[in-house]
């Protein structure tokens, strides 16, 4: 018969986590989110003989409480779901911190494996741990394993194959009595809420919340105040402390350090004397964010040509005019090459990002940007989303995952389509080609500025509304420096784009049907013109644009295709002026040089495109997608209007 | 009306009881750095006014009466230091000694007042006022006079992390943040006691690298002013 066992996988941030899972499920991987919330859930399910093994992947975190979402998630699957076992991945050369967690969740009264992982990294930096004393104290199986190179990992599984009958750890870090006493009292009383030593410890030190008990509530306070009151000192600081010094008894047992070859420290703070030196710390960071955004766009742009042409010489292929044909070629690829055309960026990019959190330098630019984001109102790992920004929207609302707390992905995501990205560039260049032909790139410079300051004034008030209480902590690891692993880096990438053309690719291709069909209908009417759906919407709503100073259906209509991409504006006013020449003409009598600019400011500022709400939805919610459009439109409009009214009163258009 | 001798000794053993198994009048002695004789003759005293149980060469125990006396000569005093060591910011031995004074004459009164103070400075925390923090600066940027100010600098070596140099190591004493922040350092390792060194500074001074645990850990400025250090 066979059986089903379900393993969680836990562990510190870099603990090499990642890669031992990977090793385990190798490519049996199902990628999802956690319900109700947008952090990234791995499954995967493997069969050895006649067990089925589900590994989840739990996120990487320090502690266990309920004072951050990732550790939430944690506590929640591990407390309430159960695993029948837990693999808890140990950064050997970090004992002390990651000891700590295994504490927490030794526990939670599960089953446990103990993987010590990067034992070769330990090793250099003279550090012995010895699996068979450790083994002994705790009456269970540790392994050792270097994840990166597959090391170990057949050991891991013969201790898998024998979950079923694996024990659970016999020593625990033990507590002052009057602890050890409330802690009784608490798993006797309420078995349901304290359910495992740590659960009671958690309810007592406030770790956790506390569940909605009344009777319990007026239990916890007594015993809280009875402890505080015959020990000195703070629950919450008193508990740790034991449990950092039961760690340290264990390091003293099972730990051999040798003072002679601490190469690697040496290596790792060789490097930081230049990355993270206090003057060429940040010039290095300027130029790897400069190399980034050049290998994200600069080599990836070639590969998105290929994907558009591609697409374009798809659609010439298909014969004939008429309604079906006209779905296939503007509906259909098009709205799959809306989609695809954004893999290449995505694909590149999320390799990167894995390579320097691999290698551990995403850590050390977030380390150096802080200050200077901090003050704008955001952390430091935003950096690199809000440069991001600049080359296109999407693969830059997308690296927000980078980010940890949840507050600062909402902001940042929320911030960053006012970063100007390449797609709006065309539009800018038609009109200033136009209008401001002397002034070119000062004009298109200031339109950059204009969208960093919005980017900037949109966070700091939303934060304001939104996030009151105060800013997240910046309380990081650097961690030790690594060869990082470039099939690591190319699956996390392959994750990621997969996960944008499954879960954003629908709602994309969705809005480009949806436009196509206004643009097509009613049957008979030419694609986009006055008489189709879109048209009409266009002419009764271009009155509301009076104020801003362009009224034409035309610009109603372009800013509508704008939504599918910013250039696509350019490509409307083309086909809706009928060509090259005629386009620059009726733009030349239909606009003015100030309606131009306000066109412009519109056009940077309402919605992004579709595409961009589809990863800001994918990310942080639908809510806060919602909120986004919401105030993208109403500021594009307000400004687009004062822009206007403004320069007509001092006299200029 | 018990003389502060006889307070102390019910304090004393409240403690030792907290440690040990089995108290003897000989650990009391050692305690106090008295010899065991003129401890013995005291808990004759004691069991006389019913506050202790003990026979010759047997262990003491505190009766009930002497139980509720001792702890609240204890709660004076815990509240008192509290109040000194973390309200005023005095440094941690006068605190200390200044709480032993303390605990004999203070009024339940302002005990109590002092606890409601203790709840008061955590409820504005929570809501992101941090009085403690405004009186340190308050206190630090007040110009110090003559001899008090050589005294001070002798006795008051705890700082904020915020404020130490890079490359000189420090104790940890205590985290003041918010429980969020607090937890997550507790989480990672900055526990009270551990030895911590500032080994890198950011572009502008700020965040820091710190190395604790064996590791390298960054903390802005504001996290590291709730690090309360003890230079070594």
């Amino acid at each position: 018969m066979g059986r089903n066992y379900v393993v969680a996988v836990a562990g510190n941030p870099n603990s090499g986590k990642t890669s031992l899972f990977n090793r385990l499920t190798g490519s049996n991987l199902k990628v999802g989110n956690w319900p109700g919330v947008t952090v990234e859930k791995k499954e995967g399910k493997v069969v050895r003989g006649d067990i089925t093994f589900t590994f989840v992947d739990i996120p990487g975190t320090y502690g266990i409480s309920a004072r951050s979402e990732d550790e939430r998630i944690a506590m929640d699957f591990l407390t309430k779901d159960r695993p029948d076992a837990v693999i808890v991945v140990l950064d050997s050369a970090n004992f002390n911190r990651n000891f700590y967690l295994f504490t927490l969740v030794m526990e939670m009264g599960l089953k446990v494996i103990p993987v010590l992982n990067m034992t070769d990294m330990a090793e250099k930096r003279g550090i012995t741990l010895h699996t068979d004393r450790l083994s002994a104290v705790f009456g269970i199986p540790f392994v050792k394993t270097i994840a990166s190179r597959g090391k170990g990992v057949s050991d891991l599984w013969k201790v898998l194959e024998g979950v079923g009958e694996l024990e659970k750890p016999v020593h625990l870090p033990a507590y002052p009595k009057p602890v050890e006493t409330a802690v009784e009292t608490l798993m006797n009383r309420f078995p349901k809420e304290a359910a495992s030593r740590f659960q009671a410890l958690g309810i007592l030190d406030s770790g956790i919340v506390i569940p909605d008990n009344d009777e319990l509530r007026q239990v916890v306070a007594g015993l809280q105040g009875k402890i505080e009151e015959e020990l000195a000192g703070e629950l919450d600081e008193l508990i740790a402390e034991k449990r950092y010094e039961f760690v340290y008894s264990i390091a003293k047992e099972c730990v051999e350090r040798r003072m002679s070859t601490e190469q690697k420290v040496a290596l790792t703070d060789r490097i930081d004397r230049f990355v993270t030196n206090r003057y060429l710390g940040g010039p290095l960071f300027l130029f790897a964010m400069w190399l980034l955004f050049f290998l994200v766009f600069t080599v990836g742009n070639p590969f998105v040509a290929w994907i558009n042409a591609g697409f374009e010489a798809l659609s010439f292929l298909i014969p004939g005019t008429g309604l079906f044909t006209s779905f296939v070629r503007e509906g259909l690829i098009s709205g799959v090459g809306a989609v695809l055309v954004f893999v290449p960026n995505i694909f590149i990019l999320f390799f990167l990002i894995a390579i320097m959190e691999d290698s551990g330098y995403l850590s050390r630019a977030a380390f150096v940007a802080d200050r200077f984001m901090h003050a704008l109102g955001l952390h430091g790992k935003s950096f690199i989303p809000m440069l991001l920004g600049f080359g296109c929207n999407i693969p830059a609302v997308m690296a927000v995952r980078t980010l940890e707390n949840e507050k600062d992905r909402v902001l940042t995501a929320l911030a960053i389509p006012y970063m100007s990205c390449s797609a709006r560039l065309p539009v800018y260049l038609l009109f200033v080609g136009i209008f401001f032909t002397r002034y070119q790139s000062t004009v298109v410079f200031s339109l950059y500025l204009l969208g960093i300051i919005i980017a900037i004034l949109v966070a700091r008030v939303l934060r304001k509304v939104f996030f009151t209480k105060a800013v997240s902590p910046l309380v990081m690891e650097l961690p030790a420096y690594h060869v990082p692993s470039l099939k690591t880096a190319a699956r996390s990438a392959g994750i990621r784009t997969t996960f944008f053309i499954k879960k954003a690719g629908t709602f994309i291709f969705g809005t480009v049907l949806v436009i196509w069909i206004l643009a097509s209908l009613p049957v008979g009417v030419q694609y986009a013109s006055a008489g189709s759906v879109i048209g009409r919407i266009g002419s009764a709503v271009a009155p509301i644009f009076h104020p801003a100073g362009f009224d034409s259906w035309q610009a109603a209509v372009a800013l509508i295709f704008g939504f599918l991409a910013k250039e696509v504006v350019v490509g409307t006013f083309g086909v809706l002026y009928g060509g090259q020449t005629a386009l620059t003409s009726a733009i030349g009598s239909q606009f003015s040089a100030l309606s131009a600019m306000s066109f412009m400011v519109m056009t940077l500022v309402y919605i992004p495109c579709v595409a961009t709400i589809a990863v800001i939805r994918r990310e942080i919610g639908t809510k806060w997608a919602a909120l986004s459009v919401g105030i993208s439109v109403t500021l594009g409009y307000l400004l687009a209007v004062l822009i206007f009214q403004v320069g007509r009163l001092i006299g200029i258009g | 009306m018990l003389t502060h001798t006889a307070e102390d000794y019910l304090e004393r053993i409240y403690m030792l009881s907290l440690k040990l198994e089995r108290i003897k009048s000989s650990d009391i002695a050692k305690e106090f750095g008295i010899r065991t004789p003129s401890v013995i003759s005291a808990l004759k005293l004691l069991k006389e006014k019913g506050f202790v149980h003990y026979q010759k060469h047997g262990a003491v125990t505190l009766s009930e009466k002497g139980m509720e006396r001792a702890l609240d000569v204890y709660d004076r005093h815990k509240t008192g230091y509290r109040f000194l060591r973390f309200v005023l910011g005095v440094p941690d031995d006068i605190a200390s000694s200044d709480a032993c004074g303390m605990e004999h004459s203070i009024s339940s009164e302002t005990v109590a007042a002092m606890k409601d103070f203790f709840s008061f400075l955590t409820a504005k925390k929570d809501k992101g006022v941090d009085i403690q923090d405004e009186f340190r600066k308050f206190r630090k940027e007040k110009p110090i006079l003559g001899k008090d100010k050589d005294k001070l600098d002798e006795k008051s070596e705890t700082q904020s992390l915020s404020a130490v140099k890079d490359g000189i190591i420090c104790t940890i004493l205590k985290l003041d943040g918010s429980r969020e922040v607090k937890r997550r350092l507790l989480d990672m390792g900055v526990i009270p006691g551990e030895s911590v060194e500032i080994r890198n500074r950011g572009p502008l001074g700020f965040p820091i690298e710190i190395l604790i645990q064996g590791y390298v850990l960054t903390l802005r400025k504001d996290e590291a002013e709730t690090v309360i250090v003890r230079g070594n």
